[in-house]
């Protein structure tokens, strides 16, 4: 039983493991290039500090993009992002560590920073899967959820079994195995939930300035707003064409946009 | 005492009375007398009108009429009275009008100056005021411009920031149909508007708030030049944020202009007039009769922030007693003078306190524009102050300036200075840093103040960073998932199957039944042994009574079963075998125990029933 358990565990770890020892110099580099612009931007140096800062936000991407998934990344690519002037793009960074760490406080400090830094002002919030504050299972991040669900599975198995054999359990060992059965459905359905959230309603940010929220999926279609919207403004996709999204903005406006001014979380 | 209460009944009736119909106690208002034509732009040889509408008067004389050269007038015979009762707020007001109407004929193209007509009314004379009219031709046409819009300013040339009323005006000629002797009045003439493809610029809005009212601008007559027009003005209150014209945005008026009309009846036979056809014309403001100037730049004082308009200001603030270096919130308020809502405080902005000397040698102001809040006719900036030394007693009067628009100069008011006591700053002595023996001083537990913004530092590289945090689900959580069930299962079906075996005998009989002919049929066995061997398995396997293990019965019940003919003939032959061998002399039992063994096992791939004719 308890190697079972213990197999279960390694085979998770290693299947998320990544290629570490390829990409830790391009973490440390990027790191390095972060701390310069810093240094820059304090010396009175502020185009510098843009270009040490895009750099680094160069090598984080390529990290994840070589499939690191982790909330630190995330947010030291938002942060990077953020300083080297792509704060639409900081803001998705954001939003994507948010999703895997809901309730660390200094990413939400840095997105609120972030937020306030957006021209085009909005009522209302968009209402994406990663903030909805009835998702109280995301106090724990996904995937320790699914770990703990499939240990709580294996578990209710593994007292299922003597059963099967026609051996009576103790009353005792029957009550952790209906309690492991019901951590194993919850646990599984939140991270489920996730899942299908992530896919059903998707969010966005606008990742350029100047965007015309447009009344169809097309140039030729007017405005749906006067006011063009700038990087950073946040939106709920409702609907996908080719190279265009049909968005949700938090104040309830609806209209197209094109898919490169934005990034889809 | 009946005669009491009815006494009493009586009181409360009348006072009742006089409640209900306070038009006992109504008194007529003073007379009045109104002159009005039906138009000042008339054609040569038909009938206007001029109605003397007299309110309130009982003896009404004839109308005196001036003589003019080439108009006719006639006074119509019989007046008409209307009479009106009107209550407000428990008291009622009577009124009579009457009208008498004059009808007049100009004979000569031409204008003409009508002097007063005079009517006596309760002996008293009233004379209307002299009307220019415009006499035409109707045989020549029209050639005048049938719509222009101006926009006017009251006042003409108001200051940047100065409440001004623009008026979009509309003038609209009444369209006149010769052939069928019909003008058409300001409300139909409002009717070829077409509002819908029309631009009123900032103007839309007050058209707007009229149709929420179910209004419309209504037009009156006005002469232009020798020409009669309907005027349609469409008021608009506007604050300039600049010099120059006002920026009143895109206006431009489409008018179907009626081209002719016809007669036609409603379902009351009632006589309505329709256009029969329209020209569509599309005019934009020909003139802008206002220039707003900008704010004088002499007399100007160096903290004025924009204010216009006539203001008075106060402050307060608390706490009055503070240690240098913390917080006294000052609340900083300007109320409007104006009190017909011109001075708008929307855009009044609070004075710059970091930037006025008075104020920032001695106090530690943040220099962020602060927005303040409108109650009434008052605007409500607060701000936080931090006295620098304890030397500080006060905090000085605040000046505030503002350019008054009436008198074309800037005034400054002040608030009135508010006296504070503030304490040195709280320091640690040396005796309390190195422990000495001083006697422990209690100091006030201080909460920090947060900067707002500003981002918070990186997670450091390590091998956490390179982590995916995200579940792992794929083929191989499925596959973790989904074996324990299946596990579980597989255990459930096979000890399912070996109970219900076991809990029949003739099946386990069956199971076992190979096994034992298997080891019924060594090497070296008597052909008596291997017919008991081979009938035994049939019977095992067939669930046959002991009593059933000849020859007969074992190939009987393989036939029965279905068994194949060929491997039943093989399998009675070597019986029949093994059953003569038995009587034969003693070595010659050439029966084979490998045939045996080799029936049994084809015998043991068939699917043999424990019921006779089931396969």
């Amino acid at each position: 039983m308890i190697r079972a358990v213990a197999a279960v565990f390694a085979t998770l770890v290693l299947a998320s493991a990544t290629a570490a020892a390829d990409l830790m110099p391009d973490l440390v580099r990027g790191q390095d290039a972060y701390d310069r612009g810093i240094a820059l931007k304090a010396d009175g140096k502020p185009e510098d500090a843009r270009a040490a800062f895009a750099e680094s936000a160069a090598l984080f991407r390529r990290v994840t993009q070589e499939g690191a998934d982790n909330a630190d990344l995330h947010f030291n690519l938002g942060n990077a992002s953020v300083q080297s002037g792509e704060l639409g793009r900081g803001i998705a960074s954001y939003l994507r560590a948010q999703r895997l760490a809901p309730h660390d406080s200094a990413l939400n400090a840095n997105l609120a920073t972030a937020r306030s830094d957006v021209r085009t002002k909005l009522s209302g919030t968009v209402e994406g899967p990663f903030g909805s504050s009835i998702a109280w299972w995301r106090i724990v991040s996904e995937r320790s959820r699914a770990i703990v669900s499939i240990v709580a599975w294996i578990g209710f198995w593994s007292l299922v079994a003597p059963s099967v054999a026609g051996r009576k359990l103790p009353a005792s060992l029957r009550m952790v195995r209906g309690a492991a059965l019901t951590v194993a459905i919850l646990v599984g359905a939140s991270v489920a939930a996730d899942r299908w959230l992530a896919v059903a309603r998707p969010i966005g940010v606008i990742t350029v300035d100047g965007v015309v929220l447009r009344k169809g999926n097309g140039e030729g279609f007017g405005p749906q707003v006067e006011e063009a919207l700038t990087n950073g403004v946040e939106f709920g996709v409702l609907e996908r064409r080719p190279q265009w999204l049909r968005v949700r903005l938090s104040d309830g406006t609806e209209g197209w946009i094109r898919e490169a001014q934005a990034e889809v979380v | 005492m009946r005669l009491r209460l009815c006494t009493v009944w009586w009181k409360a009736i009348v006072a009742l009375l006089a409640l209900i119909f306070p038009a006992s106690v109504a008194r007529a208002q003073a007379p009045a007398v109104n002159f009005a034509w039906s138009e000042r732009e008339v054609v040569a040889g038909e009938r206007f009108t001029l109605d003397i509408e007299v309110v309130n008067g009982k003896d009404i004389g004839n109308p005196v009429l001036p003589v003019v050269d080439g108009l006719a007038f006639t006074v119509l015979p019989g007046r008409t009275s209307m009479s009106e009762t009107r209550i407000t707020n428990g008291r009622s007001e009577q009124r009579l009008t009457t009208t008498v109407t004059v009808q007049a004929i100009a004979k000569i193209p031409g204008k003409l100056t009508v002097p007063p007509v005079a009517i006596t009314v309760d002996g008293k004379e009233w004379r209307s005021e002299p009307a220019a009219l415009i006499v035409r031709d109707a045989q020549v046409a029209d050639d005048v411009a049938p719509l222009f819009v101006d926009i006017v300013a009251d006042p003409t040339t108001p200051f940047v920031g100065q409440p001004t009323t623009l008026t979009l005006r509309i003038w609209a000629r009444p369209y006149r149909d010769v052939r069928q002797n019909v003008k058409l009045d300001e409300g139909s003439m409002w009717q070829f508007i077409d509002l819908e493809h029309s631009k009123f610029g900032l103007f839309k809005k007050s058209l707007e708030e009229m149709s929420r009212r179910n209004q419309r601008p209504a037009g009156r007559t006005q002469l232009k030049g020798d020409y009669e027009y309907f005027v349609y003005p469409i008021p608009l209150d506007y604050r300039a944020s600049r010099p120059g014209p006002p920026q009143v945005g895109e206006i431009e008026i489409q008018f179907n202009y009626p081209t002719g009309l016809r007669v036609t009846r409603d379902v009351f036979d009632r006589k309505r007039m329709q256009a029969t056809g329209v020209r569509p014309i599309s005019v934009q403001p020909s003139l802008v009769d206002a220039a707003v100037r900008a704010l004088p730049a002499e007399g100007q004082p160096p903290f004025f922030n924009g204010a216009v308009g006539r203001f008075v200001v106060s402050a307060s603030a608390k706490p009055t007693q503070i240690a240098v270096g913390d917080p006294i919130t000052v609340t900083f308020t300007v109320s409007s003078q104006i009190s017909d809502e011109g001075a708008s405080l929307e855009e009044l902005q609070a004075p710059a306190f970091a930037s006025m000397p008075e104020l920032n040698k001695n106090f530690r102001i943040p220099s962020d524009a602060i927005a303040g809040k409108i109650s009434d006719r008052r605007k409500v900036f607060t701000q936080t102050f931090r006295p620098v030394t304890d030397a500080v007693t006060e905090i000085p009067a605040i000046p505030f300036a503002y350019f008054d628009a009436v008198s074309g100069r800037y005034e400054v008011v002040e608030t009135k200075a508010i006296p504070i006591t503030v304490s040195a700053a709280e320091q640690l002595n040396l005796s309390q840093i190195v422990g000495g023996t001083a006697n422990a001083v209690e100091r006030p537990e201080r909460n920090l103040t947060a900067v707002a913004g500003g981002l918070l530092a990186n997670a450091p590289p390590s091998a956490a960073l390179l982590a995916n945090e995200r579940a792992p689900i794929g083929l191989t959580l499925a596959v973790i998932a989904g074996a324990p069930p299946i596990a579980c299962a597989a255990i459930a079906v096979a000890l399912g199957a070996k109970r219900r075996r076991d809990a029949d005998p003739l099946r386990r009989r069956s199971a076992k039944a190979g096994r034992l002919a298997a080891s019924a049929l060594p090497a070296h066995t008597s052909p008596e042994q291997v017919l008991a061997a081979l009938t035994g398995y049939v019977a095992d396997r067939c669930g046959l009574a002991d009593g059933e293990r000849t020859r007969a019965d074992a190939v009987g019940a393989l036939r029965e079963r279905g068994v194949d003919d060929e491997l039943v003939t093989r399998f009675d032959r070597l019986l029949a075998t093994c059953e003569r061998s038995r009587f034969a002399p003693k070595g010659d039992d050439s029966v084979s125990v490998d045939e045996a063994r080799e029936l049994v096992r084809q015998l043991e791939r068939e699917q043999l029933s424990l019921k006779a004719g089931v396969r």
